[in-house]
């Protein structure tokens, strides 16, 4: 670089135009300021006027800067997918929230295909969406049988008698656990079918 | 508005000038804003490198530096296969294009 030995007139536009390209996307900007100044690189400096005078205002080589860097290209056109009717995603995220009280299961599942229908949500939110309740009720389902599990031995003195869960102690459990289940799934579609709804605003 | 219908002309058609331009020799930026301001198809060095970034981001184009013998260490710009490939499909493109372009539009003889 011949920084400090350029000619004044070279610095002053260099600066001039750093400063005018101050909004420019950095990489554009980068590759503007090497390419003008390899170009007024070694010219003494009424070469170095003349070079200036043909590269223009500053403040003008910014705005087409600015203006062709926002810009699309037409080699690789813009993706123009249309956007669905609101009404979509928000009725797919009220039938992941409340259809399974509607109609049990087939509400939900309604719901569920709908959100992987729509363009409103990433793929990420759709796994999100459609994951959170099974795995709510296995980590339901954990917590319980470790709950069940540290209970049992230690059950003698505090319970009344293992006599009175029958001859298979499991089965209430297994029971309790469905009932708990399908009790717990209700509020967690509820709250995923909110955050859907969250979600779906952000676009 | 002659003026906008020459720039929204200018617009479709410059990324293609470019790459034809690189398909005869590898050129430095200066060069290369030279010849487009020279032949109207760019108002500024301005418009010439978001263009470039953006050729080189798809590939079309890419830079090697060189140094030249009195002058500086310049980047130069080069069509690469894909852009290669993208011109002649323009190129393809471009005759029927004009062609049908001035059957609807090049007959002004009804006007009088």
């Amino acid at each position: 670089m011949a920084k400090s030995t350029a000619p004044q007139v070279v610095r002053s536009y260099l600066s001039q135009l750093e400063k005018a390209l101050a909004d420019v996307p950095v990489d554009v900007r980068d590759e503007i300021m090497a390419g003008i100044r390899e170009e007024l690189d070694r010219l003494d400096a009424a070469a170095a006027a003349v070079r200036i005078e043909t590269l223009g205002d500053p403040e003008f080589i910014a705005a087409e800067a600015r203006s062709e860097a926002a810009g699309s290209s037409l080699v690789e056109p813009v993706d123009t997918t249309e956007l669905e009717p609101r009404w979509i995603p928000v009725l797919a995220a009220l039938l992941v929230a409340f259809g399974g009280v509607i109609v049990p299961v087939v509400g939900w599942l309604v719901g569920i295909a709908m959100v992987w229908m729509s363009k409103t949500w990433r793929a990420r939110d759709k796994w999100i969406a459609t994951l959170t309740p099974f795995v709510a009720v296995c980590m339901f389902a954990l917590v319980f049988a470790l709950i069940g599990s540290a209970s049992g031995p230690s059950s003698g003195p505090g319970m009344p008698s293992t006599g009175d869960f029958g001859a298979n102690p499991l089965i209430p459990g297994i029971y309790s656990a469905m009932w708990s289940s399908i009790v717990l799934v209700i509020p967690v579609n509820a709250i995923v079918g909110i955050w859907l709804l969250w979600r779906s605003r952000r676009r | 508005m002659t003026a906008d219908v020459g720039a929204q002309l200018r617009k479709g058609v410059v990324e293609s000038c470019v790459l034809g331009l690189l398909s005869r020799e590898p050129m430095y930026g200066w060069q290369l804003s030279e010849t487009l301001i020279a032949h109207g198809m760019i108002a500024s060095i301005g418009t010439l490198y978001p263009m470039l970034s953006r050729l080189r981001a798809q590939g079309l184009v890419s830079t090697y530096d060189q140094a030249s013998d009195a002058g500086p260490v310049r980047k130069y710009y080069r069509l690469t296969d894909a852009g290669g490939e993208q011109l002649d499909n323009f190129r393809e493109q471009w005759g029927p294009f004009t062609r049908t372009v001035h059957d609807l539009v090049g007959k002004d003889d009804h006007h009088g």
